[in-house]
């Protein structure tokens, strides 16, 4: 019972750790937005370009794999390391991260969004030759959050998992993603067949087929990505 | 004081989301807004009504979209809908400017020439784009179109 407390507050403690690391990252996030949202209404003579939605996938998909190489670097993960916080635990934080990252980016993006249409508004009352409108159906946005959602996490999980394996394994690691990519670039075939697969994937007659299918990939790297954290404890 | 600011943050976000999702139509409401019947007339122009021909637009709408539709007219019209933010139908009824060209080495050709006279821009408040990669959403945000372009039958719209 003491055991599991004190473990439950080295959690909290671990959680608590990074949030802090993150309260940059997410201030460079919500800088992004504001470039882009200043761009559009104050620079940009269209204000055209892609909303604040896709615009904060975009920005997620980018940012999000930094912060997997960052928490994966041997001097981060060491420097989380205090007794009872253990490889498992380190682990799980970092699903957890995640998996909380892009909900927490996806939802700043609805805040921009409607910080957006505020703006739309406001160019509305005082220019004549400004128009706009709403695109968004109650399902394309939720179909839309749940996908970008799980894409941001996938992605995410296997940067997670591959840098995961670099940092423990340099030398294999680079062997094996430069012959892939390698393979990618000079064998037809290979490339092809990586097309039909990714094609596989991603042709999905339905929102709920593409989002399992995704879920399994990032399980499954989840479940690569802690063989070799879990490894250090040997050593 | 952290704390709270975290917690307010954190309601903030769910609230935009939700606000959001207030906001938004359902996918039936949202076709009702590009039905034909709510797109009206701001310029129309003869063509001649004999034999088959074809009809290329060839200026871009940027930073607006168009579709075009076969109809039992007798005139070429260029609609604009209304239920777009801001006044879009007075200012394209003051501002449009149409031209039809014939090309003479076909005969049966015309090209049709939009311009705004005066800068425009416009804001569209957009979905994830993710969602275009399946066909019903896709086919669903084609739907949105600020103008129609209204051709009469015997008029074959060139690819």
């Amino acid at each position: 019972m003491l055991s599991q407390n004190s473990r439950l507050r080295a959690m909290k403690s671990l959680l608590y750790s990074y949030y802090v690391d993150f309260k940059s990252f997410y201030g460079i996030y919500i800088g992004i937005m504001t470039g882009l949202l200043l761009s559009k209404f104050a620079l940009s003579s269209s204000a055209s370009g892609s909303s604040s939605l896709s615009a904060g996938l975009v920005s997620g998909v980018f940012m999000l794999p930094i912060a997997m190489i960052i928490i994966t670097s041997n001097s981060e993960l060491l420097k989380k390391f205090s007794f009872p916080v253990d490889r498992n635990m380190l682990v799980l934080s970092h699903i957890i991260l995640i998996l909380v990252l892009p909900v927490i980016m996806l939802l700043t993006s609805c805040g921009f969004h409607l910080l957006e249409t505020l703006a739309a508004e406001l160019t509305l009352s005082v220019a004549e030759n400004f128009f706009y409108t709403w695109v968004i159906t109650k399902d394309s946005f939720l179909v839309g959050f749940a996908m970008s959602y799980i894409i941001m996490v996938c992605i995410g999980g296997i940067t997670w998992m591959v840098f995961s394996w670099f940092y423990r394994h340099k030398i294999a690691t680079s062997v094996v993603c430069g012959t892939f990519l390698l393979a990618l670039v000079y064998l037809r075939d290979f490339r092809d067949a990586f097309l039909k697969l990714i094609n596989f994937i991603f042709y999905s007659p339905t929102p709920g087929i593409l989002f399992l299918k995704l879920s399994a990939i990032t399980l499954i790297s989840f479940a690569a990505g802690y063989i070799p954290i879990k490894r250090m404890e040997v050593k | 004081m952290n704390k709270w600011i975290v917690i307010a943050v954190s309601i903030a976000l769910v609230l935009s989301f939700t606000l959001v999702y207030l906001l938004s139509p359902n996918d039936s409401d949202y076709l009702a807004r590009y039905t034909p019947e709510n797109y009206i007339t701001v310029a129309a122009i003869d063509v001649p009504l004999d034999g088959i021909r074809e009809l290329d637009v060839v200026s871009s709408l940027f930073p607006f979209s168009y579709k075009t539709v076969t109809m039992d007219i007798g005139q070429l019209e260029i609609r604009v809908n209304k239920n777009i933010s801001g006044n879009l139908l007075d200012f394209m009824r003051q501002n449009l400017n149409t031209e039809l060209f014939s090309v003479p080495e076909s005969g049966t050709r015309l090209n049709l020439e939009i311009s705004f006279p005066r800068p425009v821009r416009n804001y569209m408040a957009e979905t994830f784009g993710i969602v275009r990669i399946f066909e019903h959403y896709d086919e669903l945000m084609e739907e949105h179109a600020e103008f129609m372009i209204c051709i009469p039958e015997n008029y074959k719209l060139v690819d």
